[in-house]
């Protein structure tokens, strides 16, 4: 997806009547550079987020080179700021992405980078990677993350990572963050999964005991299709929203799985 | 003796069902859901060939585990839940699928395939190691069924 020359001309458009009316027509002019922006950088997030695995790197590539260009040409325009974060999250979500799965064994070469991991990160890095905790702490704890992903750095190591830039927050706290950020992001890649291989069935397993939950114990007993804990994926997002990523909350032990229907109804699942 | 005869004027094979990607699709359902058993295995204490997976816990992790609220009735390896919630079913480089434990750290300090490892060489009967017989017959007829399927549909006979 390199930026078409019909796309370049139009930029190179917007910089001379941004030189040209920077009082009047600023505020205009930087409404429509926002604009494309947003479309361009839209495009590349559905092509990042929509690969199709072997077939695609040259896509990705693609992608890459075009947001590179939007944003040499809207620097030297002088509006750098507005795409900074927009450029430097692709690219790092690209980088994510290799990194990621070169550790896990599966597509560890730029020709095989999954549709589910990509789409996981994508979704995890464009929202709030941590719940309910500050703006200021994502970037180092999924840099931290990432390296502890790698297998280069421990849990230990992680965590203070996370708490040297976090000391208002206990150390068991941080503890339970980086743990969490974990579980989260692999249950976002089991429900990636999921969706493509058209699995429907949404299976919640794990602990009941004193310390379970009652929105746990509520999800693991639900027994609306004759199997405890077994939902429609879309049903558990209904009745339960944010659960099959979020579990119960922090430090919950709880697994969501997913099924065929058909297994489903071998296993007593009445649709 | 029975006397058969085919009058077909035409048979089309349509070789685009039997494409690798549909079969690869099924080889990741399939590992879910064998996943998806063991995990409930697991949750319950059960390795995969359906024994328990361990003897029991120690008297001082039985206290350690009590007083943290989880239970002492069986061994399932279930403290914080990042164990139990890093083996994940994947699609695999070049089609089918497996069953990976991450490398992501473990607050033990391991990573977690790490103290997978550990645990299955300490004598544990680790969950989701090894596919159950149930596991693999079901995987078997799936395949043997949905090549079937897929051959019936390739082949169309126009009779005159």
């Amino acid at each position: 997806m390199a930026l078409s020359e019909k796309s370049i001309k139009r930029l190179q458009e917007l910089q001379e009547r941004a030189l040209a009316n920077i009082d009047t027509a600023g505020r205009n002019i930087l409404a429509d550079y926002e604009r494309l922006v947003r479309e361009v950088t839209l495009r590349a997030r559905m092509l990042l987020s929509g690969m199709g695995g072997a077939n695609d790197p040259m896509q990705l590539q693609d992608s890459l080179v075009a947001i590179q260009q939007m944003n040499a040409i809207l620097t030297e325009a002088g509006l750098g700021e507005i795409i900074a974060n927009y450029q430097a999250n692709f690219k790092t979500t690209y980088e994510d992405a290799q990194e990621y799965f070169s550790i896990i064994g599966v597509g560890s070469s730029q020709t095989a980078v999954p549709p589910a991991v990509l789409n996981s990160l994508v979704s995890v890095y464009s929202n709030d990677l941590s719940l309910n905790i500050q703006n200021r702490l994502v970037p180092p704890l999924k840099q931290a993350l990432l390296q502890g992903a790698a297998g280069n750095v421990t849990f230990g190591e992680v965590v203070s990572r996370v708490a040297a830039v976090m000391q208002d927050l206990p150390i068991n706290n941080v503890e339970t963050l980086v743990r969490d950020s974990y579980v989260r992001f692999n249950r976002q890649v089991s429900e990636e999964v999921a969706k493509d291989a058209g699995l429907e069935i949404a299976w919640v397993e794990g602990p009941d005991d004193d310390v379970t939950r009652p929105v746990c114990q509520e999800v693991i007993n639900f027994s609306g299709h004759g199997v405890p804990g077994m939902f429609y994926r879309d049903e558990l997002e209904e009745l339960f929203p944010g659960y099959s990523i979020e579990g119960g909350g922090w430090n919950c032990r709880h697994k969501v799985s997913y099924i065929t229907l058909e297994f489903a109804i071998s296993l007593g699942f009445e649709p | 003796m029975i006397d058969v005869k085919i009058e077909a004027s035409t048979m089309t094979l349509d070789a685009s069902v039997l494409e690798q990607a549909v079969f690869d699709n099924i080889a990741v359902q399939e590992i879910n859901q064998t996943a998806a058993i063991g995990s409930s295995k697991w949750r319950q204490g059960i390795g995969p060939d359906g024994s328990a997976i361990g003897d029991g816990y120690s008297n001082m992790t039985k206290v350690l585990r009590a007083e943290a609220g989880r239970q002492i009735a069986f061994v399932d390896l279930i403290m914080t839940g990042t164990l139990f919630n890093q083996v994940l079913p994947f699609p695999s480089e070049g089609g089918g699928a497996q069953i990976s434990v991450t490398s992501q750290p473990h607050p033990s300090g391991k990573s977690a395939s790490g103290l997978y490892e550990e645990l299955r060489s300490r004598g544990f009967n680790m969950p989701l190691s090894d596919f159950s017989r149930e596991d693999a017959a079901r995987i078997d007829k799936r395949f043997e069924d949905e090549i079937q399927k897929a051959v019936d549909a390739a082949i169309t006979v126009k009779t005159p």
